[in-house]
């Protein structure tokens, strides 16, 4: 599939900031399942944007605006194309602690996923998870799915209860929360039970809303937040799979990929420092459009902060 | 390769005879070098001569030159008592030639190996690959910098200034106990030291001939701009976290002898992945950052978020390879003990030479086998966290009860890899000053060394020592002191390298950093601010007991007003406000803590002010700035000024402070030199002054909200005005009548000889931007404040004042209409101006970028 995608941000500041500096990580990677074939970053006021890559190979901007202004929008925009891969992770027939001996040769490379960090913490609640779903001798593909599906019923999909600062155990008390805390507390369950797993950011094309002329059609699509999070598990035949707990499904072609890290400290789309303001207002919009598609009307755009 | 210790050991064998009763009392004294011992023999004759009187004078004159040189050791707090006067120590440690050529090859080799490690691990970690290293220390230590990886350094140089602690056992034998080759500190010590002993015994230096220590500060500049990337002039900084830092002493008095800037990271931007200095004449391109800044501060982008003491985006300068950062970030990891203690394996796989100083025996918890070594014979180990060095990450077994030591092997058990321990420390005990003779005392050494391809060890070593007899505390965070070190010159004294001249010109000198001047500016803002509300308030409150027959509150609306305008609120508040009791004004204008314009905010943001520029306020100037703040102080602490019998209370602040500000002036006007400082001082109170001249004056002349008329001849609100402003004594001499309001305008704003005249301020604005724009920003420029300064003062200077009086309504209420817009209009024009100064020479709005 191929997909159109308008990311905006925009930090509006109390009062306008005399100098700012941002990390923004807005661009897809590239990978075996998708390609980008276009990609750009628009950053007002203009300022020369600069890039790197980092640590996890994820693509880096980076902004410096030094003298005053009232607010900073980045606009990334990009064409991507994904497509299905067969399924890796079904053809794994092992057990968990079968799988835990065949990571041990890659034990230096996958050592990061297999730590705590900043977001990803093995706390009794998640401990208790792990007990219950990835027992050593639990079927290794089955019990992730297994996993994957009872956060999916168990918890609730609710915006606006958490931020990014939520850790896992605040959101196993609240039970609802975003796709990023879905994210953290999956990959906490599997490095408790010694699985790799690192944190995807990235879009989604969410199902389609009804067209209120009658039709079913719709195309251009906007979920509740087209910005989205979700995990890989490194699976002992050497791939990474990504899971998507929030929706209850694998990854697919309907998911595209922007940066891999530990967790959200490690790829957040947006970081920055700005001086002589004490407050501001952040609003994001995504939209991503399915390129076969007509054009339509865009969408109400979902203005929320980000999960 | 012959081994040094043994070399030593036979040079030893040879003497020792005859010297029996001090090589037994101190045990460093019988592992010493014969041209050691016998400097140390004739140094204890010569000190225990006189006896007890002679020993207790040099302790005392020393003790008193620390103070004097304010060598402190700050703890984290924010009250000066904090800054603590290190104990000080005259007899010094002596380290013949041979041990420091060893001691110099020793430590060369270890920075060798510690650069090597670094580059590699931040490459290709063929460390970590072959397991050499177990890669759990490393990707498990906070300190391991992933964002650093892939980094290219200049020459390849990580660990550009190292040191290390070293210990030396019974047996003589040298091992490192601590390598710091992050963010090193103690090198401003090590040379007070020397300082502090020369001026309190100069006789005992002439026992010995020893390595002078004074071009240390001018040899480590050398040898960090040597490492900037092609610039011919490079520039260099030393990156400070401030004040509150333990070892700000230490930074401000390094940069101070390599003459370059103490900056902090709010001082410097970075601009297409280049850094530079704010300064007031504009943005410097900045080469080398000697960062005294753990790493994990320097970008709070790249790093920790959590933080405001670094340079937003530095990372990408280093990425670029425009900016060195000294020592480079990642090293920080070097902290870790654990890797310190797989030293020795690290010099076989990257050099194939085994290390000629060890690391300190150290058992690592994370192993399974040393666990149990240690826990089994827990009270003879001392257990550390694998890489915190603050006090409370050091446990001594032995010291604790029975239920903190229960927690400790909890602890161990827990989380065994976050924790080291080593076998009591082997430290020697040198000849120390006691009350009325020498007693042994522990002591460690930390040297220091410049890294690089050749690495050099500068003949330059700090000695700790515990003043408590039989402990092993030297830690200066924990009481421990200091003493010199003497290493002695030998025949084959290697010479220091020849200077490395980079510049064949002098350079431009660095302009005055903006950081300071914003705050030297707004010193004279708020200095101005706190004398106009005083004076003021004080006006209103004796114009109204002078005249008690006048009780109307009408009648002193203008003054009322006035003093709302001049102090930030709207023209109405004293009027629709509770406070307008006299003692409650009184009270909430002067002590209220509350009130953000009071009188004690502003002072003590005057004195917050003056406290981050110590570096360019004199000594004088922050003792009356001091004094104006206790008096304050004082009084918010005693009975507040709102009750009946408030009102002498009052007037005597009121006297005080202006006095104290008076005082304030007249001390820097005599004490401060007429550099940029000064002018951004000057600049802070006229452009304050200039302002309030004009909102007062249009207040009490002519906007009466409520009233028809404007104000009249002899009216005693126009007498309020002059006394408001210091004036009446100059109106009087020049036009000997009662004020009239035409009168009173011209002299409050066109008389260039008063000095509170709103000409006379806008005048030496103009004057002090025209110093400090230099010659090469003139009027021409559009933007710059100074066009703007000198636009102002002609406009006021030639203002047709007669014509704008003239110029009233008709058939209103009379009012002049045109002067009270113009007033207006002056006053905003007067506040954007003090904008546009900042602007352009302190936030660097402009950016205009030196070349």
């Amino acid at each position: 599939m191929r997909f159109h995608i308008e990311h905006t941000t925009e930090y509006r500041y109390s009062a306008p900031a005399t100098e700012s500096f941002s990390e923004l990580r807005l661009r897809p990677r590239e990978s075996l399942r998708q390609k980008v074939s276009r990609h750009y970053t628009r950053v007002q006021p203009a300022v020369l944007v600069e890039s790197h890559t980092d640590y996890f190979g994820n693509y880096v901007e980076t902004v410096s605006i030094p003298f005053r202004h009232p607010s900073l929008v980045v606009t990334s925009v990009c064409d991507v194309e994904t497509k299905e891969l067969p399924d890796v992770l079904d053809a794994v027939d092992l057990s968990v602690s079968e799988a835990r001996q065949l990571y041990t040769p890659n034990r230096r490379v996958l050592h990061d996923f297999l730590r705590p960090s900043t977001f990803i913490q093995f706390t009794p609640g998640v401990l208790e998870l792990a007990g219950e779903f990835l027992r050593p001798s639990d079927a290794f593909a089955p019990s992730l799915r297994a996993l994957n599906e009872h956060l999916f019923r168990s918890l609730k999909y609710r915006p606006g209860v958490t931020d990014a600062g939520t850790t896992v155990e605040q959101f196993l008390i609240a039970r609802e929360g975003v796709c990023q805390d879905f994210a953290h507390l999956m990959i906490s369950v599997c490095r408790a039970a010694g699985i790799p797993a690192r944190y995807i950011s990235g879009y989604i094309e969410t199902d389609p809303i009804p067209d209120p002329e009658g039709g079913t059609e719709g195309t251009a699509l906007i979920g509740a937040t087209a910005s989205h999070a979700w995990l890989e598990v490194y699976s002992p035949n050497g791939y990474w799979v990504g899971l998507d707990p929030t929706n209850n499904c694998l990854e697919g072609e309907r998911h595209v990929q922007i940066g891999v890290g530990r967790d959200y400290a490690d790829v957040p789309p947006l970081k920055g420092i700005f001086q002589g303001s004490h407050a501001q207002t952040l609003s994001v919009q995504v939209r991503v459009t399915r390129h076969e598609s007509t054009e339509r009307p865009s969408p109400e755009a979902a203005e929320t902060p980000r999960s | 390769m012959t081994n040094p210790i043994t070399e030593l050991q036979t040079q030893r064998q040879g003497t020792g005879r005859g010297v029996a009763s001090i090589d037994e009392r101190f045990d460093e004294l019988a592992v010493a070098s014969p041209a050691a011992a016998a400097v140390y023999r004739d140094l204890t004759a010569e000190l225990e001569r006189s006896g007890g009187a002679n020993l207790h004078k040099v302790s005392q004159q020393s003790q008193r030159l620390m103070r004097d040189l304010g060598v402190t050791f700050n703890l984290y707090r924010e009250d000066a008592a904090a800054e603590n006067i290190l104990p000080f120590d005259p007899y010094p440690r002596i380290l013949d030639r041979a041990t420091w050529d060893f001691l110099a090859r020793g430590l060369a080799q270890r920075v060798r190996v510690w650069n090597e490690f670094f580059r590699d691990l931040y490459d290709s970690q063929e460390v970590l690959k072959s397991g050499i290293v177990p890669f759990e220390i490393v990707y498990d230590d906070p300190r391991y910098q992933r964002n650093a990886v892939g980094l290219k350094v200049p020459e390849d140089v990580f660990v550009h200034v190292a040191a290390f602690d070293l210990a030396r056992d019974r047996d003589g034998r040298w091992v490192v106990i601590e390598d710091y080759v992050g963010n090193t500190t103690g090198v401003t010590y090590a040379l007070s030291a020397r300082n502090v002993l020369s001026q309190a015994a100069p006789d005992l230096l002439e026992h010995a001939d020893v390595e002078p220590v004074h071009s240390y500060a001018t040899e480590l500049l050398e040898h960090l701009r040597g490492f900037a990337h092609g610039s011919p002039e490079p520039r260099v900084v030393l990156l400070s976290p401030g004040v509150y830092n333990s070892a700000y002493y230490e930074h401000s008095s390094l940069a101070r002898q390599m003459g370059i800037p103490l900056v902090r990271g709010s001082d410097l931007i970075v601009l297409n992945s280049r850094c530079f200095l704010k300064t007031i004449g504009g943005l410097e391109p900045i080469d080398v950052i000697y960062r005294r800044l753990d790493e994990s501060f320097i970008d709070p982008v790249a790093f920790r978020s959590d933080s405001q003491l670094g340079v937003p985006g530095l990372l990408t300068c280093v990425r670029k390879g425009t900016v060195t950062v000294a020592n480079a970030a990642g090293t920080g990891i070097g902290d870790n003990r654990a890797l310190s203690t797989y030293l020795p394996k690290l010099s076989r796989f990257y050099t194939r030479e085994s290390l000629l100083i060890p690391t300190v025996e150290r058992r690592l918890c994370f192993d399974p086998d040393q666990r149990e070594l240690v826990s089994s014979d827990l009270e003879n180990h001392i257990v550390q966290h694998v890489s915190e060095r603050s006090a409370d990450s050091v446990w001594d077994p032995a010291t604790l009860n029975p239920e903190k030591l229960a927690k400790l092997r909890e602890r161990l058990e827990k989380d065994p890899a976050r924790y080291v321990a080593e076998p009591r420390l082997p430290l020697t005990t040198l000849p120390t000053v006691g009350t009325d003779s020498l007693v042994p005392r522990h002591a460690g050494l930390r040297c220091f060394v410049f890294g690089g391809r050749k690495p050099r060890v500068f003949p330059l070593a700090l000695t700790r020592y515990a003043p408590q007899p039989g402990s092993r505390t030297i830690s200066s965070g924990l009481g421990g002191g200091i003493k010199d070190t003497w290493i002695l010159r030998g025949p084959d004294s290697a010479a220091a390298p020849e200077a490395r001249i980079i510049v064949a010109s002098p350079q431009r000198r660095l302009r005055l950093g903006s950081r300071i001047a914003d705050s030297l500016f707004w010193m004279g803002r708020y200095k101005a601010r706190v004398e106009n509300t005083t004076r003021i308030l004080r006006v209103v409150q004796q114009v109204q007991l002078e005249n008690p027959a006048q009780q109307r509150a009408q009648s002193w609306a203008a003054l009322w007003e006035a003093l709302a305008r001049t102090t930030g609120h709207d023209t109405h508040f004293f009027k629709s406000s509770p406070l307008l009791r006299q003692q409650s004004v009184s009270q909430y204008l002067l002590l209220d803590r509350k009130n953000p314009a009071s009188v004690i905010n502003g002072v003590a943001r005057l004195r917050e002010n003056a406290r981050v520029t110590r570096e360019s306020v004199p000594p004088e100037v922050w003792a009356v700035i001091n004094r104006l703040w206790q008096t304050l102080d004082g009084a918010a602490a005693g009975k507040p000024l709102n009750d009946d019998d408030a009102l002498p209370r009052i007037q005597d602040l009121e006297q005080r402070i202006l006095d104290d500000i008076d005082a304030l002036s007249g001390c820097a006007a005599k004490n401060m030199l007429r550099d940029d400082a000064w002018h951004f001082w000057t600049l802070g109170r006229h452009v304050e002054r200039a302002v309030n001249a004009t909102l007062v004056t249009r207040q009490v002349l002519l906007k009466r909200a409520d009233s028809a008329a404007p104000v009249a001849s002899g009216d005693s609100n126009l007498d309020a005005l002059l006394r408001m402003l210091a004036c009446q004594y100059a109106y009087r001499s020049l036009y000997q009548s009662r004020p009239t309001p035409e009168h009173v305008v011209a002299l409050v704003l066109q008389d260039a000889a008063l000095p509170r005249s709103v000409l006379h301020c806008v005048e030496s604005i103009r004057d002090s931007l025209e110093r400090v724009s230099g010659p090469e920003v003139r009027r021409r420029d559009a933007s710059s404040p100074l066009r703007t300064a000198a636009h102002l003062a002609g406009e006021v200077e030639f203002a047709d004042l007669p014509a704008l009086f003239e110029s009233r309504s008709q058939g209103g209420n009379g009012k002049p209409l045109f002067l009270d817009a113009w007033l207006e209009d002056l006053a905003a024009r007067l506040t954007r101006l003090a904008v546009e100064i900042s602007d352009h020479h302190l936030y660097h709005q402009a950016f205009n970028i030196l070349r």
